[in-house]
C-alpha cells in the first residue's frame, strides 16, 4: 500500500508526443496569460532577486571604477542614441538604448520594461519564443530564453517594496523546465528535435515537482513563523478574514465588502470547526508531494487544491490564485493528459493529428463567428490573445461574458476539429489500404 | 563446453548507499534542493517561503490611507497600490533598517516609525502622479488592531503616520 502510494518518486509517467505537445501548448498559454498586464514603475525602490544582484554589481562597479570611464561610457551611448534617433524611426533601437541610458545613468535595470514601446516589443519577442518552445524545437535554446525573461517583469513587481505571490510557481516551472532540458542535452543526447519519450517524462515529473513544492514550501514556513503552533492556532485564520474584508473595503470603498463575513464570526464562534476546516487545507499542502510522478494520486490533489483556493477565495473575499490554480490544473490533474488519452482513442494517427490541427485552426477562424460588436472590441490581429486572456474569467467568474465570446470558439473549433479529422481519416485510408496489400 | 563463470555476490549496500542510490534517480532530489534555496532565498523572485497566514495570532492589524481628517480613501483607485500592499512596504522598508542599525522593528521609536511612514505616503504620491490621481493636502496612514474578545469581534484604530 505506503509503495503504492510512493510508486511516483521512483518510476517516471508515460508522455505521449501528444500529450508532451498538448502539455506545453498550455502552458504556454498560462505564460501569455500572466504576461497580459504591463509594468508600470519607472523605480526598483527595493530590489529583489536578479535585481539585488545586478544592484550589487552596479555598486561594486561605480565604487571600484574610475567615475571618468562611467561618464564616458553614457556619452557614447547618447552619440548612438542621437544618430539612431535621427536616422531610424523611433521603436526597439532607442527603447534598448533607453535600457542603458538607465543602467549607466540612472542605476536602473528594468524600468526600461515600463515603457510601454519597449514591453510590446518584449511581449511579442517571448510570444515568439512560446510558439517555438509549443512547436517542440530548439528547447535548449527556447526554454532557458524565456525563463529569463519570464523572470524580468515580476522582479520589477516585486522590487517596490511589497510582494506579489502569484507568478512564483509559474516562473519556477519555466526555471526547471530550462535546467531539465539543458541537463538532457549535455548529460544524455544533445538535440534541437523534438524531445523524447524520456524528455517529455523528466519535463512533467520536474514541473509536478515544482507545484507540490510550492505548497510544501510554504507548510515549512507556516510551522516555522508560528513556532509549530500553526495548526493549533489556526481558528485565528477567521481574524485573517475579517481583515482581509477590511482591506478589500479600503482599495476602493466598495459596499459589497463593508460588512463583517458572516461565516468569519462563524469560525471565530465555533474555534475548533475553524481549526479542523483551516488544518485541512495544510495538511493537503503537505502531503500533496506525494502526487509527484503519479497520475490518479496527482489528479485527486490537483482537485482538492483548486477547491482549496476556490474556498480561500470565497471566505476570504477575493483572495484569488489564479496562476496556481492554472498549474494545479495542467501538471497535478493532468489536463493535457486526459485530452490526449481521449484524442488516441481515435483510429488511425493522421485523424489525430488532423483533429488537433483542426482545433487550433478553429481559433483564429471562430473570429469570423464572433458578433460584430466583440469584432470591433477585439479586431483580429489580437484575437488570439484576446482568447487566451479569457482565462481570467476563472477569476471573474463572469461567466455570461465567458461564454458570449467563448461559444462561437467551441463551435468553429469543434467543426474544424471533425473536418480535420475527416481529412486525416480519408488521407490515410489509401496508406492503410496499401500497407493491407502489402502485408 | 562453455566457460563456467564465477561471479563473487555483489556486496548489499549500506542505508546511506541506499539513500544516495534513491536520490539519484529520485525526482525527490529536485524537491529537496527546491525547498532548501526557497527557505534560504525567502522573497527573491522568483524564489518566495510563501509566508502569507504563516502565522495566526489573536491579533490582526492592517493599515488603511486617510486624509487630513481621518477620512478612508480608496488608496487602490487612487494609487495603484493595494490596502495589503502598505503593510508589505512597510515591513519591507524595516526590515531593511532593522539590519543597517541593528534594532529590531518592535523596537522602533515613534519617530522611526512616522519617518517609514513618510516615506511610504511619498512612494504613495508618486504612484497617484503616474496614474495622473489627486491626493488630498495631507495624507496619514491609518493603523487598526482586530481581535476576538467575549463573543465580539473588537477593532481599535489609531495614527501610524502623518504628513
Amino acid at each position: 500500500m505506503i509503495r503504492r502510494l510512493f510508486s511516483g518518486w521512483f518510476q517516471l509517467p508515460t508522455v505521449s508526443p501528444l500529450e508532451g505537445f498538448l502539455s506545453r501548448l498550455l502552458f504556454a498559454c498560462i505564460l501569455i496569460y500572466t504576461l497580459r498586464l504591463g509594468v508600470q514603475f519607472d523605480s526598483e525602490p527595493h530590489p529583489v532577486g536578479l535585481l539585488k544582484i545586478l544592484h550589487g554589481i552596479g555598486d561594486f562597479l561605480a565604487d571600484n571604477f574610475p567615475k571618468a570611464y562611467l561618464v564616458g561610457l553614457p556619452k557614447i551611448l547618447h552619440g548612438i542614441e542621437d544618430f539612431l534617433a535621427d536616422n531610424f524611426p523611433k521603436g526597439f533601437l532607442v527603447g534598448f538604448l533607453k535600457f542603458l541610458h538607465c543602467v549607466v545613468e540612472q542605476g536602473k535595470w528594468l524600468t526600461w520594461l515600463s515603457d510601454e514601446g519597449n514591453y510590446a516589443v518584449f511581449r511579442w519577442v517571448f510570444f515568439a519564443l512560446a510558439t517555438l518552445y509549443v512547436s517542440g524545437y530548439a528547447l535548449p535554446v527556447v526554454l532557458p530564453a524565456m525563463a529569463v525573461m519570464h523572470i524580468l517583469p515580476f522582479t520589477l513587481f516585486n522590487s517596490q517594496g511589497y510582494t506579489y505571490h502569484g507568478a512564483q510557481m509559474v516562473s519556477l516551472v519555466l526555471i526547471i523546465q530550462a535546467l531539465t532540458v539543458l541537463y538532457y542535452t549535455f548529460f544524455e543526447k544533445f538535440s534541437f528535435c523534438l524531445p523524447v519519450a524520456k524528455l517529455r517524462s523528466w519535463l512533467l515529473v520536474q514541473s509536478m515537482v515544482i507545484v507540490t513544492g510550492a505548497y510544501f514550501v510554504s507548510v515549512i514556513a507556516k510551522m516555522d513563523n508560528s513556532g509549530g503552533m500553526w495548526l493549533w492556532n489556526s481558528n485565528n485564520i477567521a481574524l485573517d478574514m475579517v481583515k482581509t474584508q477590511r482591506q478589500s473595503y479600503n482599495n476602493k470603498l466598495e459596499e459589497k465588502y463593508a460588512g463583517t463575513p458572516p461565516e468569519a464570526k462563524w469560525m471565530l464562534d465555533n474555534p475548533w470547526t475553524a481549526r479542523a476546516v483551516f488544518s485541512s487545507g495544510v495538511i493537503l499542502e503537505a502531503i500533496c508531494i506525494i502526487g509527484i510522478g503519479h497520475r490518479t494520486l496527482a489528479f485527486l490533489i490537483g482537485i482538492s487544491l483548486i477547491a482549496m483556493h476556490r474556498s480561500i477565495d470565497r471566505l476570504m473575499g477575493g483572495v484569488a490564485f489564479p496562476y496556481n490554480e492554472f498549474m494545479d490544473f495542467a501538471f497535478l490533474i493532468g489536463a493535457p493528459f486526459l485530452a490526449a488519452w481521449c484524442i488516441e482513442r481515435i483510429p488511425r494517427k493522421a485523424s489525430q493529428i488532423g483533429l488537433v490541427a483542426g482545433l487550433i485552426i478553429g481559433v483564429p477562424l471562430s473570429f469570423f463567428a464572433q458578433p460584430e460588436r466583440l469584432q470591433t472590441l477585439r479586431p483580429f490581429a489580437i484575437y488570439p490573445l484576446e482568447i487566451i486572456n479569457s482565462l481570467g474569467f476563472w477569476s471573474s467568474q463572469e461567466w455570461g461574458k465567458f461564454f458570449e465570446l467563448m461559444n462561437p470558439v467551441f463551435l468553429v473549433c469543434c467543426g474544424c476539429a471533425v473536418i480535420g479529422a475527416g481529412i486525416g481519416w480519408l488521407t490515410s485510408k489509401g496508406q492503410d489500404q496499401g500497407e493491407h496489400s502489402m502485408g | 563446453m562453455p566457460a563456467t563463470v564465477t561471479t563473487s555476490p555483489s556486496p548489499e549496500p549500506s542505508l546511506l548507499g541506499k539513500i544516495w542510490g534513491f536520490l539519484k534517480i529520485s525526482p525527490i532530489t529536485t524537491l529537496l534542493i527546491y525547498c532548501v534555496l526557497s527557505v534560504m532565498f525567502k522573497e527573491n523572485f522568483p524564489f518566495s517561503n510563501f509566508p502569507m497566514y504563516s502565522n495566526p495570532s489573536p491579533e490582526r492589524m492592517y493599515y488603511a490611507l486617510a486624509d487630513g481628517d481621518g477620512k478612508i480613501l480608496p488608496v487602490a483607485t487612487l494609487t495603484g497600490i493595494t490596502s495589503p500592499k502598505i503593510g508589505k512596504i512597510y515591513r519591507k522598508i524595516a526590515d531593511e533598517q532593522s539590519r543597517k542599525i541593528k534594532v529590531s522593528p518592535s523596537k522602533f521609536t515613534p519617530e522611526q516609525v512616522q519617518a517609514i511612514g513618510l516615506q511610504i505616503l511619498k512612494q504613495l504620491r508618486h504612484e497617484a502622479e503616474n496614474k495622473k490621481q489627486t491626493l488630498p493636502a495631507k495624507l496619514q496612514i491609518i493603523k487598526t488592531y482586530i481581535s476576538y474578545k467575549d463573543g465580539q469581534i473588537v477593532e481599535t484604530s489609531n495614527t501610524f503616520a502623518t504628513e
